[in-house]
This record gives C-alpha cells, structure tokens and sequence, in this order.
C-alpha cells in the first residue's frame, strides 16, 4: 500500500526565546493509503497540534511532512487553499456548519465554490446523502438539526470532493452515545466503501476503537502505536489498558 | 473602584474600538454648529435680509437637519449599544446589578457626547473657514463672507447636543435595566432566520409603486397639492414594502435556483444576504426613501442653479431695450449709441399690444397683464435670437382662436399646465395651443406673452394700444453703465429702458442660497446614509466572523473570501441606490416638465456624485469588513 502521509522529527514550538514549550517534540509518522487512524493522548499532549500540522491548518516549526511525497512546507496561498479544497476533507468537534444555508447548500458549498457544473455538485450531493442517511433532511437548516445529523451533514461535504484524507478532530465530542454510534459507524463505511483515508483525534475510548489503528502521543511525542487485530471490544480493552498506562489527566491534578 | 471611574475607565479604552462611533458623533456636532453659526454670520444675515422667505427656508433647513441628526445619532448609539451587550452581560454575570451597568453606559454615553461636543466644536470652528469658502464658491454670490465665530452659535449647539446625548443616554439605561441576562448574553447572537415570503405584498410593492408614479406625473393644476402627499405616501409605502416581500422573493428565487447559486462564491454571499433580509429590509428600504429624497432635493437646487444660468439668455436676449414708436428717439438712441464708439450688432424692432388676460387654469388666476405679438414676428425673433426651441416652434403655427403661451422670464417653475386652457382676452375666448419657455423680450418687457395669429393679432390691436419694442446688441458691452447714463437722458425712453448691465444679483444671491442650502443638507444625508449603512454591515461582519473562518479552513482563498463579502456588501448599497435612483428620476421628470426645461445634465451630475460617494463608502466598508473577517 502507499503511503500518503509521512512526517520527519516533526517539531511544533510555542513562546518566545526563555520560555519554550514544545507541542511536539520530534514525531515520525507513516499513514498508509485507505487507514482508518485514531490519534489518542491526555489534554496538552499535542494531539490537536499534530492534526493541524498535517492537515495544513497550521505549519511546523521544524522537520518535513509530505503528503503523497509531496514536500507541504513548500506549499503556500492560493495552492495551499487548492490543496484544501481538493485533497482533504474535515470533520470538526463543533460542527462548523454555516446556518446560512441548507442542509443541501452545505453539502455542496465545496463543489459550488470549485465551479463544477450544477447538475453534477446535486447528483453528488444526492449520492452522499443517501449514503449518510441525510435524503429527507436535505432542505433542512443546521438549527432544525440533531447534533448527530449535524454531524454527518459535516461528514458529506467532507466527501464531497473525494479526498484522498480526512481529518476529523474530536468528531463525537459534542454528541450522545447513540448519535456517537451511528456517525462512527459512518465513518467506518466511508472508510470501507470508498477507500477514504480517515485520521481521527479523539480522547474517548469507544471512538477509538473503531479505528484499525491506534496511535498514542504523549508530551509531543509518539508513545505508543496498537493494531486492531480481532473485534472492536477486545481493541477496546487494549485502548483503554494503554490509556490508563499512560496515566491520563487525572495525575497532573494531585 | 466605583461605577464612574469604570465608565470612564472604559470609555477611553473604546475609543480606539467605537471609532467610527465617536467619529459620527463629532461630525453631527460639526455640521451643526457650521450651520448655526452661518445663522448668526452678520454678513449672511445681510444678503438673507434681502429676501425674506429664505429666512423661512434656512429655519426649515436647520430643523430638518436636527431633526434627521437626531436619528443618526439614535442609530448609532443603539448600533453601539448591541455591540456592547455582551460585555454588559459579562458584568451582569459577575453580580452587578443592571441599575449600575445601565449607569455605567449612560456615564460612557455621556463621556463620549462631551468628547464629540468639545472635538466637533473645535473642527467646527477650524473648518468654518473651509465651510465659507466652500459656501462661497458652490453658490454663485459675489457676497463676501467673513470669517466669524459666533458664541451664541456655540452655546446653542453644545446646549442642543447635551440634550440629545443625555436623552440618548437615559434611553440606554432603560434598556439595560429593563433587559434580562439571556437577552445581553445573546444580543449578538441572535438567530437570524429566512423570512417568510409574502406573494401578496410583493406584488403589492410594485402595485404601490406604480400608483405613486402616476400620482406623481398627473399631479398638475389644482391636483397638485392633493396628489403629491399621495404619491409620496404610496411610492414610501411600496418601497417598504419592496424591501420586505419582493426582495426577499427574489432571493428566495435565487437560493432555489442552483444553477446561480452554485456558481463559485455566489452560495456564500446569496445565502448571507438571504438570511439578513429580515433584519435589514426596514434600514434598507429606509436609506432608499432618503437617497431618493436627497437625490431630487439635490437635483432640484442643481437645477435651479443650473437654469439661472440658462434665465440670462432669457432675460436679456439684448443689452439694451426700450418701448418706442417714434422714429427721432429711435434715431437719438441709435446716434448715442455711435457717440460712444460703439456699434449696433443687431437690432430688433417689434410691434407689441399689452392686453389683459384671464387664464382659466382652475386656480382662479386673477386678470393679468400681458403682451401680445404676431406669430409671424415671433418666428422672426426667435429664428434671429437662436431660440433652442425653434424647430417645436415652428411646428406649433396657432389658428385663429389659438394661441401660445410665452411665460415671463422672471418665471422659474410653475406648477400649471397651461396646455388646452381656456383665456379670455377682451371678452373673446381663446385656446391655449402650446407653451414654450424661449428669449424674447426679456426683462425689459417682464410680462407674459401672447402669441397669437396674424389675424386675431389684428382684431386685438383695434381694441387695445400697439406699442413697439425696440432691442439693441452692440459689439462691446464693458462701459454698458455709462452708455445707460446717457441714454436715461433722452426722456421718452428713461421709463421703458432696460440694460443688462450686469447679472441680477439679489436673484442670484437668492439662488445661491437656497442652492448652498440644498446641496449641504444633501452632504450630510449622503454621509449619514452611507454611515447608516456601514454601522449595519459592519455589526453583520462580526457575525460572519465564525462563518468566514469555516470556509478558510474548506480551502476558501482569501481573494474568494473578498469576492463573496464584496458581493454581500454591495448589494446593501446598490439596492438602495437604485431604488432611491428610479424614484429620484420620476420626481425629477415631473419637475422638468414643471420648469418648462430638460434638466437631465443636472439629475445626471447628482446622481453621478451621490454613486461616487457610495463607491467609497462601499471600498471603505469593504475593506473593515475583510479586516473583521480574516
């Protein structure tokens, strides 16, 4: 399988010269072509920082990252904004819907601003729509909306433009179990049917354990990496034995 | 700390903030006072003693300007306010009572009202100076106005404006007493919704609308005075409701129709204007009715200025002119006329009869005094004096019974149609065929004119007296003065001798006036319009801000994010500008057709100038918004 995303000794500071602290201290990663990836960590420990370095929201401080071996730190303005536009999809813990438009408005916004022909963006939308189980919420508004179909509505226009990636960062963190559930179950058929390369943040263990992979970052770096290997209860186990292993939040408060 | 110090705390650092705010405050104050003290100017009170009613025109003026800055400065402040209600609540959170954050506004208000007071005051006085020169230069017055600072014009202002800030401000404490934590909380928040598209209204807009124009281009004669509320009424009315159904129609057509809105930025910028609809149709629809009232306000004083130059060619077609038949004065004057070196460049000689006249107008115009000549000499005159109007003139010959209608050229507009109307002249009925306003006489002769055929000019010179006017050009008209001294000597002329020695200043000074008056209080309209809708656009930019930072992250290319909000903005300025344009045009129309004279030159020049100032607003807002934004 190809690789599409690589990073070298990723390094991401923040401060001014005394004071240094770094988000990530050095993070080499590979992610292979179709994966479905989960990036777990306690609070502070540079899970958000690397999700928006590799999906270009935010740039490194030093070392390389290539997406399919192209070199990113080169890529500036209008290309970078192409590059979003086209080759990554994203799928936020707030929604990020815009009230202004239908639920079928949002779901093409990122066609219609890549001028594709009309007829073309509404079959798309339909297709995914369909896909997600959003046909008969289509002419909805966000604010008529459960979060959990607000949430998928988000997942549609993240495939709307077949990206090679998409990010997803703490996707379930605002929603119930249930709705949790079904987007992840979503998620996982997005990954399965259409090949889609999917890297999620999250801090929450059932998230987690419908990812294939699990990697676990601790002070700005990779601590530990698990596989999937037989079903998701017995991942999920594993996820959270590591997690407590990596003593989580909760020690910092003693 | 206490409650005063807070305010005032806060208020110096919103300075930087409420700029533009602080800024409009200080311009109300400014414009004021600069108006005020042209009031007390001893050299303006000079040249308006002369003509009383500007004294009534110049007191209208300041009330309307008081009156419309008064809710300029009622917008701004509760533009100012919504902006700040979340701050409110934050304190209002923390356990302070709304008495004392109302109090602790209305002492900011109060703060800002007295920087805007003392700053206006102090630009007021530095700019009276450019304001004279200005005044001086736009009105066409050979008056001097000199520099003066008038206290009483001080003290009147800053008195007028401490009350309408303290009003302003015990308004603000109302409604912050009165407001509930949720309410501040959300007050930038709120959820903005599409409107519901009511069919009925829309057509009823354009029904409205259509009614008001008619109203408006059938107000003639004695309808005049009723259908002109009327057609503002109906034209007002529509264009609410033009704003508020057919508006939000057409967007609504617009977001159905994804063949348009799917085309680049269109589903950004048509969705947003879509949704604030709601909000902003009341301003919108209220900034059109202004545009359209500044635009023919301007347009009318243009005019006037613009056709006092055009009324010296009618009223002095000739440099000098008398009434005389006798053939040794017309000689003497001729010999003086040489005495003085000069030459006779053209000369005309024409029998008149003066008449009296009743029109039957249905205004119950009393009898009048007027002149009459022969069509024929008419044509002549008018073929020899280059008349703009000949080729109509031409065509109109009256028939016996038929006559035209020549108005005096002291006349600038009159609100009757003397078209098809019956007069009496020396008990025998006639029909007026047409009226034209062209040089004939000139002011030498200031009666109307009577143009009557060959044969009914005959019967009427049986029953009246003919006398004969006499017009003489000469090559050099720079002693005209001295050449008229001397011919007041020779006695049978002294009476009817007009010269046109120079321009007539007390119209002039007149026209000026009103001229200044106008164009100023369309200064200020335009700028508050244009602020007006600044405030809105900008307190939208600041609820976009989340909107346009999602599609950033979606790969939205900054020169994207330009073209959508360029598109979102422009639509606020353009709607209403057009809106207030056609409206403007039809007023406009209606008043040419009344002072008899084309005055598209002029309507063009002020539409053109109040485009341009809604371009810059436009950059301007543009550019703040994208600051916002990105």
């Amino acid at each position: 399988m190809s690789i599409i995303i690589e990073t070298k000794d990723l390094k991401k500071l923040y401060g001014s010269k005394e004071n240094i602290s770094a988000a990530l201290n050095g993070v080499d990663m590979q992610v292979e072509k179709g994966e479905f990836l989960g990036i777990m960590g306690p609070s502070g420990a540079g899970k958000t920082t690397l999700l928006n370095i590799i999906s270009t929201i935010d740039k490194e401080t030093s070392g390389s990252y290539f997406f399919e071996g192209k070199d990113m730190s080169k890529v500036k303005g209008k290309e970078l904004a192409e590059f979003r536009k086209n080759k990554v999809g994203f799928i936020f813990q707030d929604f990020n819907l815009l009230d202004t438009m239908t639920v079928q408005d949002n779901i093409a916004l990122p066609l219609a601003l890549g001028r594709v022909n009309h007829q073309e963006i509404l079959n798309r939308v339909n297709e995914i729509a369909g896909f997600l189980g959003l046909k008969d919420h289509l002419k909805k508004y966000p604010y008529q909306l459960s979060g959990g179909q607000k949430q998928r509505t988000a997942a549609a226009r993240a495939l709307m433009t077949n990206p090679s990636v998409i990010f997803a960062d703490e996707p379930t963190g605002a929603l119930d179990s249930k709705s949790s559930a079904e987007l992840l179950s979503c998620l996982t058929s997005m990954n399965e049917k259409f090949n889609t390369t999917i890297i999620m943040v999250t801090h929450d263990a059932f998230a987690a354990s419908y990812c294939r992979r699990i990697m676990f970052i601790k002070d700005g770096k990779i601590h530990a990496k698990i596989d999937k290997n037989k079903d998701r209860k017995e991942f999920f186990q594993r996820i959270m034995d590591m997690s407590a292993s990596m003593g989580g939040e909760i020690n910092e408060l003693i | 700390m206490n409650s005063f110090s807070l305010a005032f705390g806060n208020f110096k650092r919103n300075i930087k903030t409420y700029g533009l705010y602080i800024v409009s405050m200080i311009f109300s104050v400014l414009v004021y006072y600069n108006f005020i003290s042209l009031k007390y100017n001893p050299d303006f009170q000079k040249a308006r003693g002369a003509v009383d009613y500007i004294n009534g025109v110049s007191n209208v003026v300041s009330y309307l300007l008081l009156l419309f800055l008064i809710f300029f400065i009622w917008f701004s402040s509760s533009f100012f306010l919504n902006q700040r209600k979340k701050e409110i609540g934050i304190y209002a959170f923390m356990g302070v009572a709304n008495y004392q954050i109302g109090f602790i506004y209305a002492a900011e208000v109060i703060f800002i009202g007295l920087t805007a007071i003392i700053f206006g005051l102090l630009l007021g006085v530095v700019f009276c100076r450019l304001f004279l020169m200005m005044l001086a230069k736009a009105a066409i017055m050979n008056m001097k106005i000199g520099f003066f600072v008038s206290y009483k014009a001080l003290i009147q202002t800053a008195v007028t404006f401490f009350i309408i800030f303290f009003i302003n401000s015990l308004l603000g404490y109302i409604n912050i007493v009165r407001s509930k934590l949720i309410d501040l909380f959300n007050a930038s928040k709120r959820e903005e919704q599409l409107p519901k598209v009511n069919y009925i209204k829309g057509l009823l807009s354009v029904i409205f609308i259509g009614t008001g124009y008619y109203f408006a281009t059938h107000a003639i004669g004695v309808k005049f005075l009723s259908y002109i509320p009327l057609a503002v009424l109906f034209v007002v009315m529509g264009t609410y409701w033009l704003f508020e159904s057919f508006y939000s129609l057409v967007m609504k057509v617009i977001i159905n129709n994804k063949k348009i809105l799917y085309k680049g930025v269109n589903i950004v910028s048509m969705s947003n204007i879509a949704f604030r609809v709601k909000n902003n149709y009341r301003a919108l629809s209220a900034v059109a009715v202004l545009v359209a009232v500044t635009l023919t306000s301007y347009g009318t004083v243009s005019s006037l200025k613009y056709f006092v130059n055009i009324r010296d060619s009618l009223q002095s077609p000739y440099a000098i002119s008398y009434v005389s038949d006798n053939q040794d004065v017309k000689n003497q004057v001729k010999d003086t006329v040489k005495k003085d070196n000069l030459s006779i460049t053209s000369e005309e000689n024409t029998k008149f009869c003066l008449i009296k006249t009743q029109i039957d107008t249905g205004f119950g115009m009393p009898l009048e005094d007027a002149s009459a000549i022969r069509y024929s000499d008419f044509l002549r005159i008018s073929r020899n004096l280059n008349s703009k109007k000949l080729k109509e003139i031409e065509k109109n010959k009256p028939e016996s019974g038929e006559i035209l209608y020549i108005e005096s050229p002291a006349v600038v507009m009159s609100l009757v149609n003397y078209e098809n109307v019956k007069t009496t002249i020396s008990k025998k009925e006639f029909i007026i065929k047409n009226t034209f306003k062209t040089p004939l006489f000139g002011a030498g002769l200031a009666f109307p004119c009577i143009v009557m055929s060959d044969n009914d000019y005959n019967s009427i010179k049986s029953v009246g007296k003919e006398y004969e006017f006499n017009g003489i050009n000469i090559n050099n008209t720079d002693n005209l003065k001295s050449l008229t001294e001397k011919l007041k000597k020779i006695t049978p002329v002294k009476d009817s001798l007009y010269a046109n020695t120079s321009k007539d200043i007390s119209s002039f000074n007149m026209f000026g006036i009103i001229y200044f008056l106008g164009a100023f209080l369309s200064l200020v309209f335009i700028i508050a319009t244009g602020t007006i809708i600044y405030f809105k656009l900008i307190s939208e930019a600041y609820l976009d801000k989340e909107k346009y930072s999602i599609l950033k992250k979606l790969g939205m290319t900054k020169k994207e994010v330009y073209r959508a909000l360029s598109k979102q903005i422009s639509i606020s300025y353009v709607l209403p500008l057009i809106v207030g344009i056609i409206h403007s045009c039809v007023a406009m129309s209606v008043l040419s057709e009344k002072m008899h004279y084309n005055i598209i030159i002029p309507s063009l020049y002020s539409i053109l100038l109040f485009a341009l100032v809604y371009g810059i607003y436009f950059i301007g807002t543009a550019r703040k918004y994208l600051k916002i934004v990105m």
